[in-house]
C-alpha cells in the first residue's frame, strides 16, 4: 500500500540508464520520458526546499535544464540518475532560498511583515494536500525533505541517503521523527483518517 | 527492502521504536530485523497500536500526494531547449569549417523551428521534422547548376506573381564575381552567445565571433526573424544573418553538396530544384516580412514602457529629458575607475574595448582631482558651465558637477589593517602578473607605518595563510613572504576569500580601517552558485566592518564584472593594474584614497530650473541611477567614497536663454559616515551613529559660466575629453555625429598645456588610438541603421509628446509625423529588400508569398 505510486511513470518503461544514454545520443523523446518520469518527485522535493510554488517549478525546470545541457555519465547503479537529479535540485533550491532570504530581509526593513495566522484551523478538511504541505513547511527542513523524498518521491532510504549525503539510518530516524512531528501539526486531520481507516 | 542489516539512526529508545516501525512500514528493514519486529508486533498490543497509528499517518500524508507535473509550457520549453541542444551538437559539429567557408553565398538555415516549418510549408517530408533542429544548407543563390531559377531565368514579375516573389539576389552581371547573398539563421538570445558549440553573434552590430564555420567578415547580423516556442518568457529568437556573396567559384558549392551527401548529412530534397525553388520563395517572403517586422519591433515603444525607457533600451544611453517633465537627476556616487584602465589595455593592443565595458563616469573619475578640497566639511560641490564642445547651437551647454571629498593627510589617517589575498594560480605566471603583484605589494609596504598591520593569504587550488596579522613595523616579514610566492594550481576564489576574511576577522584591529585586498587575474573556475555565496559572505563581512577592495591584474579579456561586484558589496573600490606604473598609482599615490573611506552611501540629486533649462541629459551613470524617492531612503545602498576622491557628473543642457537670480541647478548631496570599527559599546554607538545620513545643498546660478569653451578650466575640459572618449567608445547615440577631429584637438590642447602630466598625455594617446580604430570599424551609420535610428527617434519623440497629453498635439503635426514615419518605413523595406536580394515589386500583392 505504501509504495503504490511507482507506476506513475509514462508509457516509456525503459530504465533511466537506457533513456539517459539515448538522450545523450540526441534522442529528444528519451529526454521527454525522463522529464515525465522525474518531474513529480522532483517537484515534491523542491516544494519542501523552497517556499513559493513558482520557485518550485523554476527549480525543477532548471534541474532538468542541467540534464539538457550537461547530462551526467550513465552509470550502472540504477539509482544514479535519480540521485543526481535530486542533488542538483537541492543545490539549486539552496541558492534560491539564499537569494530569497536576502531579498526578504531587505523588504522587511521597509515594510512590516504581515504574518498569516498560524495553525490549521482555517484549512478545509478536504484540502489535505495543502494541509500536508503547510505541515511540512513547519518542520525542520532535514525532516521535511526526507519525508517528501520518501512519501512523495518514492525514494528508498539508500537513495535518500545518496541525495542528502546522510546515512541511511539517519534518514530513517529523521523520517520517523518528522512523521511524528507532522502528525502533531496535522492534528485532527490525521485522527479523522485513522478513524476512517480502522472503521 | 535491503539485504544489509538496517542500522538505525535514533539513539533514544522511544525514537528507536518509531524509527523501526516506520522503516518496517516502508519496507526498508532487512529481513532479519523485519522478522524480529513482526514477532514483537504479534505479541505486543501497544506496539501494534503504534504501528497502526503510524500507518494511518503515512497513508494520510501519501494521499495528499496526488499527481504533480510541470506546467505544459515548462515542459514545452524544456523539450525545445533539448532540441536546440541536439541541433547545436549535431548541426554544428558535423560541418567542418572548411566546408562552410568554402560555400559561396550559401544559405544556411540553422535551428529556427518557426522558419523551418514555414520553409517546408505544407509538404511535411520527414526532413522537415529534422529541419527544425538540424542545419540545412541550400544552394547558391545565383547558381544554375541545380536547376534553380537564378536571376537570369526568373519569371518576369508580371507573369510570375502567382509563382511568388522572385527570390533572386540583386541581379549581378557576373555572378561569379558578386553573386547574391544569403540568409543565415541562428538561434540564441539576442546579443548573447548563440550556443557554446556553434556561433556567437551580436545583433545590431558586427558579428564578432564565430567559433567555427563561416568566414566572419562576410556575415552581418540582420536582427530578429521571430521567436520560436516561447513559453514563460523563455524565448529562443531566431536571428538572421546575411551572408555576403563571395567570389568563390560555384564549383565549390557542388563539392560541398557532394561531401555532405557522402557523409549522409544531406537530405535528398535539399537541393531538389523544384521543392527548393518553391520552398525558398515562401521562405524568403516570410522571412523578409519577419525581418522587417523584427527591425521595426525594436524601435518602437513596447507595452508598459515609457518614452525614456524606450530610449534607454534602444540606444543604451540616457535620453534628453525635458525639465518640465522631470527636473531631477538622482544617482549613486561611484569612484570606480576600472573601466578606463581596461579600455586602455584594449586600445594599446589595437583593439576596441567591448562597448558594454565602457562606463563614461569611470573615465571621468579616473583622473586626479582638480577642484580644491573642502575646508571644513566632508564634501564640497563645484559647478562649472561652458558652451558645448560639439554642438554649434548656442543654447547647448555642458555642466560639470564635481563632488570633491576631503583629503586626509598621511599623519591623520587611521591605521590600516590590510589582509592581502593573492591569487597564485598557474595563470598568474602569464605576462608576469604575479611579479607585478609582488612589486605592487613591495611598493605598498614602503607606505605603511608602524601603526598599520598586514596579513597575507595566497590561494590557488587551496588557500594558505602565509602571514597572520602582523605589525607593519615588521616589514621584513611581508617582504620575505612575497619572495616565496610561486604560481601553481587552480583558482579557488572561494577558499582564498574565505581564508582572507578569517585572517582579517581574527586579526581585527580596533580603531583601524580593516580591509581585505583581493588581487587576481580574473575569476576563473567558479560558477554562478559560488558567486552568490561569495557575495553574501562579502556582505556579512562588510557589516562587521571589514571592507573589500579588488585589484584586477593584467587581465586581457576579462569580465571584470565579478571583481566590481565584489568591491561593490564590500564597500571598496575595484582597481585594475596592468603595468608597474599603474600599480604604483593605485597602491601608492592613491594610497590614502584607496583605503580611507570618508563616506558611504553617497547619493547625488540634481534639480534643474525648468525656466532656465529646457532639456538635460546626464552622461554616464547609466547603471547608477536611483529612483528619486530613494534619495532620502537611507535603506537604499549607494556608492562609497574615499579621501581625496572627486566624482564628477556631466550634463548636457539645452538652456532657454532666460537668466535669473534663481539657481539654474541645485545639487543635493547625501551620505553616511563610514563604518567605524571599535570594541564593545563604542562600536554599537558608532554603528548607530553611522546610520544617520547627512545632507547638504549646493547650487549654481549659471552666472559664473565660461562663454567660450577655451575659457573653461583645464580640469573641466579634461573631464569633457574623457567623457567624450567614453561616449565614442560606447558608440553613444549622442556622440555619433560628433567630429572626432574636434576631440583630438581638445585632447592635444590639454596635453600641450600640461606636458608634464602623464595622465593627460596618456589620455591624448588613447584618444588618437580610439579615433583611428573607430574609423576602421564598418560604420554603423549605414543607411539601414540610419533609417532605423530615424524611425526610433521619431517614435520616441511621438511617445514623449503623447505622454504630455494628446490634447496639446496639433492634429496636422501628428499626421505629418505619421507620414514621416511611414515614409521611413517604406524606405526601410527597400533597403532590407536590396540587402537580402528580395524583389519587393513582385511581392507587393502577396507579401506572404504563395499558399500561406
Amino acid at each position: 500500500m505504501v509504495s503504490a505510486r511507482r507506476t506513475l511513470d509514462s508509457a516509456d518503461a525503459r530504465p533511466d540508464r537506457v533513456l539517459l544514454e539515448a538522450w545523450r545520443a540526441g534522442d529528444v523523446a528519451a529526454f521527454e520520458a525522463l522529464v515525465r518520469r522525474h518531474q513529480a518527485p522532483l517537484l515534491r522535493h523542491a516544494r519542501v526546499l523552497v517556499s513559493y510554488a513558482d520557485d518550485t517549478e523554476d527549480v525543477v525546470q532548471e534541474t532538468l535544464m542541467k540534464l539538457v545541457q550537461a547530462p551526467p555519465e550513465p552509470r550502472s547503479d540504477p539509482g544514479a540518475l535519480v540521485a543526481w537529479l535530486h542533488r542538483v535540485a537541492r543545490n539549486l533550491a539552496t541558492d534560491k532560498v539564499r537569494a530569497e532570504r536576502r531579498r526578504k530581509r531587505r523588504e522587511e526593513r521597509s515594510a512590516q511583515d504581515e504574518r498569516s495566522p498560524g495553525g490549521l484551523d482555517g484549512v478545509e478538511a478536504d484540502d489535505t494536500r495543502r494541509a500536508v504541505e503547510r505541515g511540512l513547511a513547519r518542520l525542520p527542513q532535514e525532516q521535511s525533505e526526507v519525508l517528501a523524498l520518501r512519501l512523495f518521491g518514492e525514494r528508498s532510504y539508500d537513495e535518500i541517503a545518496a541525495i542528502t549525503g546522510k546515512k541511511a539510518g539517519t534518514v530513517g530516524w529523521l523520517l520517523s521523527v518528522g512523521m511524528k512531528a507532522l502528525v502533531v501539526e496535522l492534528g485532527t486531520l490525521v485522527a479523522g483518517e485513522r478513524a476512517a481507516s480502522s472503521g | 527492502m535491503t539485504n544489509e542489516t538496517y542500522e538505525p539512526g535514533a539513539t533514544n529508545p522511544d525514537e528507536l521504536r518509531d524509527e523501526l516501525l516506520t522503516a518496517y512500514l516502508l519496507h526498508e528493514l532487512d529481513a532479519v530485523t523485519r522478522a524480529r519486529l513482526a514477532a514483537e508486533l504479534a505479541e505486543d498490543a501497544e506496539l501494534e497500536a503504534r504501528r497502526r497509528e503510524l500507518e494511518a499517518a503515512l497513508r494520510f500524508v501519501e494521499s495528499a500526494g496526488g499527481q504533480d507535473a510541470l506546467s505544459g509550457a515548462a515542459v514545452a520549453s524544456l523539450l525545445n531547449q533539448a532540441r536546440l541542444q541536439v541541433g547545436r551538437r549535431r548541426g554544428w559539429r558535423s560541418v567542418p569549417p572548411s566546408i562552410l567557408s568554402a560555400a559561396a553565398g550559401v544559405v544556411l538555415l540553422v535551428g529556427a523551428g518557426l522558419l523551418a516549418k514555414g520553409f517546408f510549408g505544407a509538404d511535411s517530408s520527414p526532413a522537415s521534422e529534422v529541419g527544425s533542429f538540424a542545419y540545412r544548407i541550400f544552394g547558391e543563390t545565383a547558381s544554375r547548376s541545380d536547376g534553380y531559377a537564378g536571376p537570369g531565368d526568373s519569371v518576369p514579375p508580371s507573369e510570375g506573381r502567382k509563382g511568388a516573389a522572385s527570390v533572386a539576389p540583386s541581379p549581378a552581371p557576373n555572378p561569379t564575381a558578386s553573386g547574391g547573398g544569403g540568409f543565415f539563421l541562428g538561434m540564441g538570445k539576442n546579443g548573447s552567445p548563440a550556443g557554446q558549440a556553434g556561433l556567437q553573434f551580436r545583433a545590431g552590430s558586427e558579428v564578432k565571433t564565430l567559433t567555427r564555420g563561416v568566414e566572419v567578415e562576410r556575415l552581418r547580423t540582420l536582427g530578429y526573424l521571430g521567436e520560436s516556442a516561447s513559453s514563460e518568457g523563455e524565448v529562443s529568437p531566431s536571428v538572421g544573418f546575411y551572408y555576403e556573396p563571395s567570389s568563390e567559384p560555384h564549383e565549390k558549392l557542388a563539392r560541398l553538396r557532394e561531401e555532405l551527401s557522402a557523409k549522409g548529412e544531406l537530405q535528398a530534397d535539399d537541393f531538389d530544384s523544384e521543392s527548393y525553388g518553391r520552398a525558398r520563395v515562401t521562405f524568403v517572403a516570410e522571412s523578409f516580412e519577419a525581418l522587417v517586422a523584427g527591425y521595426l519591433g525594436q524601435c518602437c515603444v513596447l507595452p508598459g514602457e515609457s518614452a525614456a525607457d524606450m530610449f534607454f533600451r534602444y540606444w543604451g544611453d540616457h535620453p534628453f529629458v525635458r525639465s518640465a517633465d522631470d527636473a531631477l537627476s538622482t544617482f549613486a556616487a561611484d569612484a570606480d575607475t576600472s573601466s578606463y584602465a581596461l579600455a586602455r589595455n584594449y586600445l594599446r593592443k589595437g583593439e576596441l574595448p567591448p562597448r558594454e565595458a565602457v562606463r563614461t563616469e569611470e573615465f571621468v573619475n579616473y583622473f586626479t582631482a582638480d577642484v580644491p578640497p573642502p575646508t571644513n566639511d566632508t564634501f564640497d560641490v563645484r559647478f562649472e558651465l561652458a558652451p558645448s564642445a560639439f554642438h554649434p547651437d548656442p543654447d547647448v551647454w555642458m555642466l560639470r558637477v564635481a563632488v570633491r571629498g576631503k583629503d586626509l593627510p598621511r599623519f591623520e589617517r587611521q591605521p590600516l589593517a590590510l589582509t592581502f589575498v593573492v591569487d597564485v594560480s598557474g595563470s598568474m605566471q602569464q605576462g608576469g602578473r604575479l611579479d607585478l603583484v609582488k612589486q605592487a605589494l613591495a611598493l605598498l609596504a614602503t607606505e605603511l607605518t608602524p601603526g598599520d598591520s598586514v596579513a597575507l593569504i595566497a590561494f590557488s587550488t587551496e588557500a594558505r595563510q602565509l602571514l597572520p596579522m602582523t605589525s607593519a613595523a615588521n616589514r621584513a616579514a611581508l617582504e620575505d613572504v612575497l619572495v616565496s610566492l610561486e604560481p601553481t594550481g587552480g583558482t579557488n576564489v572561494q577558499a582564498g576569500l574565505g581564508a582572507g576574511f578569517r585572517a582579517a576577522s581574527d586579526g581585527l584591529v580596533p580603531g583601524a580601517v580593516n580591509r581585505v585586498v583581493f588581487l587576481s587575474d580574473g575569476v576563473g573556475n567558479i560558477g554562478a552558485t559560488d558567486q552568490r555565496s561569495i557575495l553574501d559572505e562579502v556582505e556579512t563581512m562588510r557589516a562587521r566592518g571589514i571592507y573589500l577592495n579588488t585589484i584586477g591584474v593584467g587581465m586581457g579579456n576579462v569580465n571584470d564584472d565579478f571583481l566590481e561586484q565584489l568591491a561593490d558589496r564590500g564597500d571598496g573600490v575595484a582597481n585594475y593594474i596592468d603595468t608597474v606604473d599603474e600599480a604604483e598609482r593605485v597602491m601608492v599615490y592613491e594610497f590614502t584614497n584607496t583605503f580611507q573611506p570618508i563616506a558611504r552611501d553617497v547619493k547625488i540629486q540634481l534639480e534643474f530650473d525648468p525656466r532656465q533649462v529646457r532639456e538635460w541629459r546626464q552622461l554616464g551613470y547609466e547603471n547608477r541611477a536611483l529612483a528619486h524617492a530613494d534619495f532620502r531612503n537611507d535603506a537604499v545602498d549607494a556608492g562609497e567614497l574615499n579621501a581625496g576622491h572627486q566624482v564628477s557628473a556631466l550634463y548636457e543642457l539645452v538652456r532657454t536663454g532666460a537668466g535669473g537670480t534663481a539657481p539654474l541647478a541645485t545639487c543635493r548631496l547625501r551620505w553616511k559616515e563610514p563604518f567605524a570599527v571599535d570594541t564593545g559599546d563604542a562600536s554599537e554607538r558608532a554603528t548607530r551613529d553611522a546610520e544617520v545620513a547627512t545632507e547638504r545643498l549646493f547650487h549654481t546660478t549659471g552666472e559664473e559660466a565660461a562663454y567660450e569653451l577655451a575659457g573653461a578650466s583645464w580640469g573641466f575640459r579634461r573631464s569633457l575629453v574623457a567623457a567624450q572618449l567614453a561616449e565614442c567608445l560606447r558608440r553613444s547615440k549622442h556622440a555619433r555625429a560628433d567630429d572626432p577631429e574636434r576631440l583630438k584637438a581638445l585632447a592635444t590642447d590639454l596635453a600641450r598645456e600640461r606636458p608634464n602630466d602623464p595622465e593627460v598625455v596618456e589620455l591624448g594617446q588613447l584618444v588618437e588610438l580610439a579615433v583611428t580604430l573607430l574609423a576602421g570599424v564598418t560604420p554603423e551609420t549605414d543607411e539601414r541603421t540610419r533609417v532605423l535610428d530615424a524611425i526610433a527617434e521619431r517614435r520616441y519623440l511621438e511617445a514623449r509628446l503623447e505622454q504630455l497629453g494628446a490634447t496639446k498635439r496639433d492634429p496636422a503635426d501628428a499626421a505629418a509625423a505619421r507620414g514621416e514615419i511611414e515614409a521611413l518605413e517604406r524606405r526601410l523595406r527597400e533597403i532590407v529588400a536590396a540587402e537580402v536580394g528580395y524583389d519587393l515589386a513582385a511581392s507587393d500583392d502577396e507579401p506572404n508569398g504563395e499558399e500561406r
